[in-house]
């Protein structure tokens, strides 16, 4: 190989080392550097026109710490910073964390309550741009507060609020059912898509009083304030129009078949004031818009199957036909009652259409849906909703009759 | 031109040691300037070899004479440690020296002599004649016995060779859990013996080559005759040939005269110890290359998966092996990109990692003061001197520094706050699966291969360790190996050969050689050779149905 | 007339090395979803296009198989003339070279955007076409046999990129089927015909086949496969995304970012972009191969491999300059690129079909083209 071959080839390799190491500086980050911010929480600020950010930045040490039971200090961070705009708002969280801040492990966005009551559309465009956000996260309302009070809450069993709160969520959305679980991406759709609204969790602080309840020691700290995740907050277009309870969350949940798990408390037949829990083991619903003479209405089917869980009263289900064709009947019962609770609040305090049924007119009349959207308003709380519950309880458990704990003679 | 094929067939059919002398090789040793014949006069003859030899001290010359009066002289010459001298006393001296015919010998009768030692007076069976003096003179020095007779310028050599050789042990490179256990040794011709006793076919030829002017090292090839490609026979040959060096001590600097991609970091020729490996490559149309003085012997052409296939596969069963082989498969890559994607996840691609060990890893990254691709780096580096140090070290303190080396030094290095210990975990799981490559050179070149891949994570993420895998593909992709393309059966795609690459399959399927070596015999095996129990017995049939159905 | 090397490829290669060419604008940048007003039909679009590319690819592979060893600047010279072919051969060439600009810039932006946005752009695309040259210039063959084994993987992911969001699907969002008619698909359908029409690159490809007669089949294999990744694609991203589908840059990308399988299985969309990095990068290669064996040609050079790395020099500077932004290439590919490229494609066809009848009309008798 001639000299000046090798010099060529030297000087190639040496000039590409140089653009390579050199273009790396841009966007190599060491992680050290970086302040994992693990959730977000949006309210108005203090001063007029402005919002404010709050995110929890972990702490690594002391994260591990905790996990070792050794924790000195809270695991995490909370810092909140303003400005005029959230990604401005954002960015000024640099004027106080020494780590560049980092949202790509963040779980769950909260808003707090007067913030969505006016309007998020315009809060909601960096969350989707920005790359940082992934769309994963779940979108929770704080009811009766800011985002930045609510983001107090510590949950025992983790060092983590966010993880706490996510933990809730999660066990309420799959064995009790009255949560609905929204993820940024399904939040988004709702509100571009016509004929829905858009809903998300509910959570709502809790005070505890500290001389009643002396668990939860954090040196010497007592958890004053904890998080309570249930029902739902429902949006008509951009703003918050009102919250779904226990009851009426779950409804919205039968309507859109998401229900999982939870309990249904039935009277025992013929043993009024006994209750009897009933537990879901799985439900589908199917919705089918109907145009009857130009009426629209929607016929609710839903199909659920259950298993009996608990009975307060002596049952024996063999005694007579009866008995469990009767608790099939009540278990419809309590389900269409929620429905039925679900479907008043939202037409006739919020009107606002959560449930998607002017999407399914969309799906399957679009035509029709051209001149049914623009007056939807008026038309969606004269919706004729026709619901059909099918129930079937599979089983009774452990046990085919309940054990004789009390003899039949009454005894006091 | 049926006469010319035919009698190149014939020709060919005939062992090469008879049909030429010994073979010359291009161009002697310049130093030596000989040319000529062997003179009629014993004395000169007696005096150009000692003079040749310098009168080394294992030069030994014995002078026979016999006849009558002063009769007919001869000299038996060789090298002493060279040659088994019980057989020269037995095989070449007795015979001459009992013959009743050589009583009335005079110095007329040299011819006569001559004859009669060609047509089998010396009871040796390679025996040949020379009347060359290079060809002479090189034949003592490479260990033959040399017979001169006084008065003739033919002089014979025979091959008695005997010397002290190590014994055939398991080769320390290559383990194997269930295979045989012998390796090769640095005798040529022992080695080819274990090739044979493997391969009792008398397709199985060797060619030999003289290669080194002044080492005039053995160099044979082994290939089978119908199997192997004639091509890639030439083209060995060819390579072989043009090779103008004054000594080839090992088959390592043969290698690197003929192989076809010298600044490839990856090896286009595969070495082995092993015969067992050897026997397979034979079979699948490869060509086998010895070299005298060392046991390792070289094989191509090679595809890149033959560097990760271990003899055992083929000897344990289909599912372990499989199993083996996808691990090694995984190793590979393993070995080669661990370090750079842990790299590139750590310092551009966090978001990859769950949230609880990203964390994690960044608490442990607290106040170590490099930067992640420079702490890779040095515990790469320190690996890798550590690595090199444990070979070099005597066997007494190997295991110990190892042991201290990892165990301790790893350590104090989290302690000190110099790296994480993550960052020790992956160092150490690469160097384990650099070592499951079976071949060293493979393993070599992923361990060199590392060092660039860490550089291009630590400067562009996965982009740069997307681009590294290009260029090394790239590279892989152009190489060939022979002729035949490095990275088949991969790249291009071969179906029929896929049976045997990430997986093994059962024996019974393994039934066609590899496309590209075995065109020309592609049927290794009977078909239907899956065992099965036995047909069902069929219910008795009446006795003439019987009869017909027996054959 | 120079055949330029000696390489072969296969059948499957040939196969591979296309599909590739019409997969990587559906990874990057997928205008089909993003120009149609309702994403939710953009699955009909593609069965559609890909109908109407099968005679397309056939039509081509026919032709050049009239020629046997000559690509497709050489035999529109010997079917056009010499002026009229060369003028062929340079708008074939003009509009591949349009091609990889587009590729360059779109992988820069891609990852510019998504990944690592504050390295500059050029790097990426020095190092893409630093990679692709070396691919380029170690010949067809080895190009197209790292093509086989890149369809594995980016298939793979592909699918796999497909299948995993599945937390976040609702196939519902398919519904309602062609809610504003079949004109609303117009958009979509023409932005991937423009695609397929780089399929005019079998015309290049066909001599160094080591089976020619094999062409018509695996072009029309390419189609579909390619075909049905596409469709796969566009119902996998509606159905997570909804009717917010055609506003997202880089909508695979965006439909990678939702896999989310326990806890520990997530994020991982920066690997997604890894295989979509190795697709451009063949699918540069073949067009930095096919433009400079052109040129060669058309010039009578002897050698192509000096004009790779020169091309690729040039080709940078023109992909940062060429478009504004992201927002910009995506426009222009779904709106101007794919008409121009359809109207190319058709019309360089029909007039190498119209000529060929000429000729045979004019000479009878000359069928075979040596």
């Amino acid at each position: 190989m001639k000299p000046w071959c090798i010099l060529r080839a030297a000087a190639t390799v040496l000039l590409v080392l140089a653009v390579i190491s050199s273009a790396g500086c841009w966007s190599r980050r060491e992680i050290q550097e970086i302040g994992f911010a693990l959730l977000i929480g949006l309210d108005h600020a203090a001063e007029e026109g402005k919002v404010m950010i709050t995110v929890h930045i972990a702490k690594p040490f002391s994260l591990l710490a905790a996990g070792a039971g050794t924790a000195e200090e809270k695991a995490y961070w909370q810092v909140s910073s303003t400005g005029r705009t959230v990604f401005d708002a954002w960015r000024n969280l640099r004027q106080q964390s020494p780590r560049r801040p980092f949202l790509h492990h963040s779980r769950f966005i909260v808003f707090g309550e007067e913030f969505a009551r006016s309007g998020i559309r315009e809060a909601l465009d960096f969350f989707y741009r920005e790359g940082e956000v992934r769309e994963t996260n779940f979108v929770v309302v704080a009811k009766g507060a800011k985002a930045s009070e609510f983001v107090w809450g510590e949950y025992e069993l983790e060092p983590m609020p966010s993880r706490g709160a996510l933990g809730v969520i999660k066990q309420v959305a799959q064995e009790l059912s009255t949560i609905v679980m929204v993820t940024l991406n399904d939040f988004l759709q709702m509100m571009e898509a016509e004929g829905i609204e858009a809903v998300a969790s509910r959570a709502e602080q809790v005070w505890r009083p500290p001389s009643q309840d002396p668990r939860g020691q954090l040196k010497n700290e007592v958890i004053a304030v904890s998080g309570r995740e249930t029902g739902a907050a429902a949006f008509k277009g951009d703003k918050l129009a009102g919250w779904l309870d226990k009851v009426q969350a779950r409804g919205l949940q039968w309507v859109r078949g998401k229900v999982r798990s939870g309990i249904l408390l039935i009277e025992q037949p013929g043993k009024e004031n006994k209750l009897a829990s009933i537990e879901i083991l799985r439900a589908t619903s199917t919705v089918t818009p109907k145009i009857s003479e130009g009426r629209p209405s929607i016929q609710l089917k839903v199909d659920a199957v259950g298993v009996i869980g608990e009975v307060q009263e002596y049952l024996d289900p063999m005694a007579s036909e009866e008995i469990w064709a009767s608790m099939e009947r009540r278990m419809a019962e309590a389900i269409r009652h929620e429905i039925e609770a679900a479907l008043d609040i939202a037409k006739h305090e919020f009107n606002s259409d959560i449930f998607g049924f002017g999407a399914a007119f969309a799906r399957r009349y679009p035509k029709e849906w051209d001149g049914l959207k623009r007056k939807w308003d008026e038309e969606f709380p004269k919706l004729d909703v026709e619901i059909e519950v099918k129930t079937i309880i599979r089983r009774s458990g452990l046990t085919r009759r309940s054990m004789q704990l009390v003899r039949r003679k009454e005894e006091v | 031109m049926v006469f010319r094929a035919l009698s190149r067939l014939v020709l060919r059919m005939v062992p090469r040691r008879q049909r030429s002398a010994i073979p010359s090789q291009r161009g002697s040793d310049p130093q030596i300037s000989l040319t000529g014949k062997l003179s009629k006069n014993l004395r000169e003859n007696e005096s150009l070899i000692r003079d040749t030899f310098g009168n080394s001290s294992d030069l030994v010359i014995r002078k026979l004479r016999f006849g009558s009066g002063p009769g007919i002289a001869m000299l038996v010459v060789h090298i002493d440690g060279l040659v088994d001298s019980a057989l020269i006393s037995d095989a070449v001296i007795r015979p001459i020296a009992v013959t009743p015919e050589f009583f009335e010998m005079d110095k007329q009768s040299s011819a006569r002599v001559r004859d009669r030692i060609r047509d089998g007076l010396i009871s040796v069976s390679d025996i040949s004649e020379v009347s060359d003096k290079s060809d002479f003179l090189t034949a003592i020095a490479e260990g033959k016995c040399g017979i001169i007779i006084d008065g003739s310028p033919d002089a014979f050599v025979c091959d008695i060779g005997g010397f002290e050789m190590r014994n055939l042990e398991e080769p320390m490179n290559e383990v194997v859990i269930r295979g045989p256990r012998e390796g090769f040794c640095e005798v040529l011709r022992v080695n080819t013996s274990l090739l044979r006793r493997r391969i009792r076919s008398p397709r199985l030829w060797i060619e030999e080559f003289t290669v080194g002017r002044i080492s005039r090292t053995q160099v044979e090839i082994v290939y089978l005759k119908g199997i192997a490609d004639e091509k890639l026979v030439r083209e060995a040959r060819e390579r072989i040939r043009r090779i103008d060096i004054d000594s080839i001590q090992e088959s390592g600097q043969l290698e690197e005269y003929i192989e076809d991609a010298p600044y490839s970091p990856f090896p286009t020729i595969l070495r082995t110890e092993r015969p067992d490996r050897v026997v397979g490559g034979l079979l699948e149309g490869r060509i086998a290359i010895l070299t005298d003085g060392t046991p390792f012997a070289l094989i191509v052409p090679v595809t890149i998966t033959m560097f990760l296939t271990s003899p055992d596969d083929y000897f344990e069963r289909s599912f372990i092996a499989s199993a083996e082989r996808l691990i090694r498969h995984t190793s590979f890559f393993v070995g080669l990109f661990l370090p750079s994607l842990y790299v590139a996840v750590t310092t551009f691609h966090y978001e990859m990692l769950p949230t609880t060990l990203v964390i994690a890893i960044a608490a442990q990254h607290e106040g170590i003061p490099f930067p992640a691709v420079f702490e890779a780096f040095l515990m790469e580096v320190s690996f890798e001197i550590l690595r090199e140090a444990a070979v070099r070290l005597p066997n007494v303190f190997g295991p110990a520094i190892s042991v201290v080396g990892v165990l301790i030094l790893g350590e104090a290095a989290v302690r000190a706050g110099l790296a994480s210990s993550v960052m020790i975990i992956i160092v150490a799981l690469t160097a384990i699966a650099s070592f499951v490559t079976p071949i060293f050179s493979l393993s070599v070149a992923v361990r060199l291969l590392r060092f660039p891949m860490i550089f291009l994570a630590g400067s562009l993420g996965l982009f740069g360790v997307v681009f590294g895998f290009s260029i090394m593909a790239i590279h892989l992709a152009s190489l060939r190996s022979f002729g035949i393309p490095y990275l088949a059966p991969i790249a291009p795609i071969v179906s029929s050969d896929q049976k045997d690459v990430f997986v093994r399959l059962p024996w019974w399927k393994l039934d066609t050689r590899p496309e590209f070596t075995g065109k020309r015999d592609v049927r290794r095996q009977a078909r239907g050779l899956k065992p099965h129990p036995p047909e069902p017995r069929r219910k008795q049939a009446p006795s003439s149905q019987r009869k017909k159905r027996s054959r | 007339m120079s055949v330029l090397e000696g390489g072969k490829i296969s059948g499957r290669q040939f196969m591979a090395v296309l599909t590739m060419v019409r997969l990587v604008p559906v990874t990057l940048v997928f205008s089909m979803v993003t120009s149609a007003s309702n994403p939710q039909d953009a699955w009909i679009a593609s069965i559609i296009s890909g109908v109407v590319a099968i005679p397309f690819a056939m039509l081509i592979a026919r032709l050049s198989l009239k020629f046997p060893e000559k690509t497709i600047i050489e035999y529109s010279q010997i079917i056009l003339g010499p002026v009229l072919g060369k003028l062929v051969g340079l708008v074939f060439l003009w509009f591949s070279i349009q091609t990889s600009v587009n590729i360059i810039r779109a992988l820069g932006e891609a990852y510019a955007i998504a990944i690592m946005p504050e390295t500059p752009i050029q790097t990426f695309m020095i190092m893409l076409a630093i990679m692709s040259c070396y691919a380029a210039r170690s010949g067809l063959e080895v190009l197209s046999r790292l093509g086989e084994d890149t369809l594995f993987i980016v298939g793979f992911i592909f699918l796999v990129a497909c299948v995993l969001p599945y937390n976040a699907m609702r196939l519902e969002n398919l519904l309602p089927v062609l809610a504003k008619g079949m004109s609303s698909l117009i958009p979509p359908v023409v932005a991937s015909l423009g695609y397929y029409s780089q399929f005019i690159m079998i015309g290049m490809l066909v001599p160094y086949l080591a089976k020619p007669e094999e062409a018509t089949k695996y072009a029309i294999y390419a189609v579909l496969i390619s075909g049905f990744l596409t469709t796969a694609g566009c119902v996998s991203v509606v159905a997570a995304l909804g009717t917010t589908a055609n506003s997202w840059t880089l909508p695979l990308f965006s439909l990678a970012r939702l896999i989310s399988l326990g806890e520990f299985f997530e994020r991982i969309e920066a690997g997604i972009m890894a295989a979509w990095t190795l697709s451009t990068g063949i699918k540069l290669a073949l067009f930095l191969w096919a433009i400079s064996v052109g040129i060669a040609q058309l010039f009578n050079l002897k050698r192509y491999e000096p004009l790779v790395f020169p091309l690729a020099a040039v080709f940078i500077p023109l992909a940062l300059v060429a478009f504004e932004s992201m927002v910009d290439l995506e426009d222009y590919l779904s709106k101007a690129d794919a008409v121009a490229a359809v109207i190319i494609a058709v019309a360089v066809i029909a007039l190498l079909y119209v000529g060929l009848g000429v000729r045979s009309f004019l000479f009878p008798g000359k069928e075979k083209y040596r």
